[in-house]
């Protein structure tokens, strides 16, 4: 099969199995992707495991979405946009006649699960997306053996939180780290356990004396 | 995670494995409950090597990029190389040459094959045999030099671009690489002779870590580990990229060698099996390879991606490396997602390793292949 009709038989059965407005078609982007209502990911990755054999979790892929606006940064269209903030409207330049109105779309973050069927050899995307305030998705760390360590990365690196997890901490940054680096507006501390997290660029330390000396053998040259 | 100190007062020792313990490759720690010799549990602390390439792909631009991918993986960084360059042709709708095809394929077989050498080198180190690795690191030197010669690096290549690869290749080479290639076929005969025949080494390994199809697949394994436990899965076949689909080159699966399939042997054997494919395919592409072409597609200075997003799947060393690309039409990605083999290959080890003894678990790690940068990232 194509991807083209793994995806259009992907979206009849989801719909079928969590309802037309739990599901959302996303064939513009990469086939075959489906949107899910956040809260109905868990049920679909069940549904795929046991009606299509989707028996690999290749990733689970998380994205901060601040800025982009691309087409899944749009909630309106969708059936749940009612769980998103309203877009909020700015006029750029006051003393313009024309419209200069722009729609500041909600934050999100963009979750992927790619789920892999060696019986089919077919590859399947979902994707959902999360509010910024309070992210949270449930887990699938008891579907999957490799799920823990997916969820556990993204926890650390863009602090999406995974419900009913068993063991939910920090993967690959010391436990005490403040913030999660992967959000776009993260800024990295000073100091982290009392040393230094930047050092002096060896720019700075050019004297004039050595300037001079370059200069000096340069026009030599 | 204190070491030493057991607070549970269970009459286990704790034993802190690594970071810098010599089996545990790169930086990685286990936190190790005994009782005696055998692992009560097995709790893998990772991310010493962390780098965050990820973050710094939104910051560097995508051909900015290229070079930092060789650190995700540094044993094969053609693969990384080419994973990322793929990722964005795609998305850009570039055509890359045919003659650079040939040319990656080549870069990335002979990467292939000085990866398992360090691999089943380390695994014969970690079993007490050192003899064997210092012959893999001496065959080694001799293709790192062939490398060396086409791109002037010995380790981190920065050899695949966007839309080709850097340089063409030197005057001579089809003769280097056909010598070397006839040398290599014989150096397999003669590791074979001294450590896959070998009666001690077989029993170190043989019946270890048996992980079967369906745990396989449960911990998202890829690459040799995944064909070792019988399933005969490889992107260069079951979703061919580049010029793969021309060659002909066979699958190794695992066949239970040693009498258990799926155990550190196959996964072991595999990739020496591997090698001799790899071989294989480089003879047949140093035929096929076109005589004269385009090295690179033309691509604008100032490169910008259109929205969009892209995935690129390719089978490295370690299994199948996954880039994906989300982009905004700027000279900047907004996420780069690297899926490696490793990473997925860890996970097992927590399960697994329960109840081996501490000398079994050694070497089930070892069978593995993992590489400390490419779980870090």
């Amino acid at each position: 099969m194509t991807s083209e009709e793994i995806h259009v038989t992907l979206y009849r059965d989801l719909c079928d199995a969590l309802g037309a407005d739990n599901v959302f078609d996303r064939s513009s982007e990469i086939l075959p992707s489906v949107e899910i209502h956040p809260e109905f990911i868990r049920q679909a990755i069940t549904f795929l495991k046991v009606s299509r054999a989707a028996d690999y979790l290749d990733s689970i892929q998380a994205a901060d979405l601040l800025g982009y606006t691309g087409p899944v940064s749009d909630r309106s269209i969708v059936p749940w946009a009612s769980m998103y903030p309203e877009p909020h409207i700015k006029i750029k330049d006051e003393a313009a006649s024309e419209s200069t109105e722009e729609k500041i779309m909600p934050r999100i973050f963009l979750m992927q699960y790619q789920l892999f069927s060696f019986d089919n050899n077919e590859h399947y995307i979902l994707k959902s997306m999360l509010p910024f305030e309070n992210p949270a998705v449930d887990s699938i760390d008891d579907m999957f053996g490799n799920a823990n360590w997916l969820e556990r990365e993204i926890w650390d690196l863009l602090g999406i939180n995974f419900m009913n997890s068993r063991d939910l901490r920090r993967l690959l940054l010391p436990e005490n780290w403040k913030g999660h680096p992967l959000r776009r507006d993260y800024v990295q501390e000073d100091t982290y356990a009392g040393m230094s997290t930047s050092r002096p660029s060896p720019l700075d330390e050019i004297t004039e004396a050595a300037v001079e000396n370059v200069k000096k053998w340069t026009d030599e040259l | 995670m204190k070491a030493a100190i057991n607070e549970m007062d269970d009459g286990l020792m704790e034993l802190n494995m690594g970071p810098q313990h010599p089996s545990t490759h790169g930086v990685i720690r286990l936190v190790l409950k005994v009782d005696g010799e055998v692992v009560k549990s097995v709790i893998p602390d990772v991310g010493y090597l962390h780098r965050s390439i990820e973050k710094i792909a939104e910051q560097v631009g995508y051909i900015g990029f290229m070079p930092y991918t060789d650190r995700v993986d540094y044993l094969s960084a053609m693969h990384a190389n080419a994973g990322y360059a793929m990722a964005v042709e795609k998305l850009a709708g570039i055509e890359v040459p045919r003659r650079a095809e040939f040319l990656r394929v080549i870069v990335q077989e002979f990467n292939r094959i000085i990866s398992h050498f360090i691999a089943i080198g380390t695994f014969a180190m970690d079993m007490g045999a050192y003899t064997p690795f210092v012959y893999l690191l001496r065959e080694r030197e001799t293709i790192n030099d062939i490398l060396e010669s086409i791109c002037g690096a010995r380790l981190t290549y920065n050899y695949i671009w966007i839309g080709g690869v850097s340089h063409d290749l030197p005057a001579g080479f089809k003769e280097q690489a056909t010598e070397y290639l006839d040398h290599f076929d014989k150096v397999i005969g003669e590791f074979n002779r001294l450590l896959t025949k070998n009666t001690i080494f077989i029993n170190r390994l043989a019946g270890i870590g048996v992980i079967s199809e369906q745990e396989a697949k449960y911990y998202g394994l890829a690459g040799p580990n995944l064909r070792a436990s019988g399933i005969s899965y490889d992107l260069r076949r079951n979703e061919p990229y580049s010029i793969y689909p021309e060659l002909d080159f066979d699958i190794p699966v695992g066949q239970g060698w040693s009498g258990h399939k799926g155990d550190s042997f196959d996964r072991f054997y595999c990739r020496i099996l591997e090698m001799e494919q790899s071989s294989r395919i480089l003879r047949q592409t140093l035929k096929m390879l076109p005589s004269d072409g385009e090295i690179r597609a033309k691509i604008p200075k100032v490169f910008k991606l259109q929205a969009g997003e892209s995935v690129s799947r390719i089978e490295s060393s370690r299994g199948s490396m996954m880039y994906y690309i989300l982009a905004d039409g700027t000279i900047r990605p907004v996420r780069v997602k690297i899926r490696t083999g490793s990473f997925n290959a860890m996970t097992v080890l927590e399960k697994k390793g329960t109840g081996m003894m501490i000398s079994d678990l050694i070497s089930f790690f070892a069978s593995l292949d993992i590489d400390a940068p490419e779980i870090d990232r």
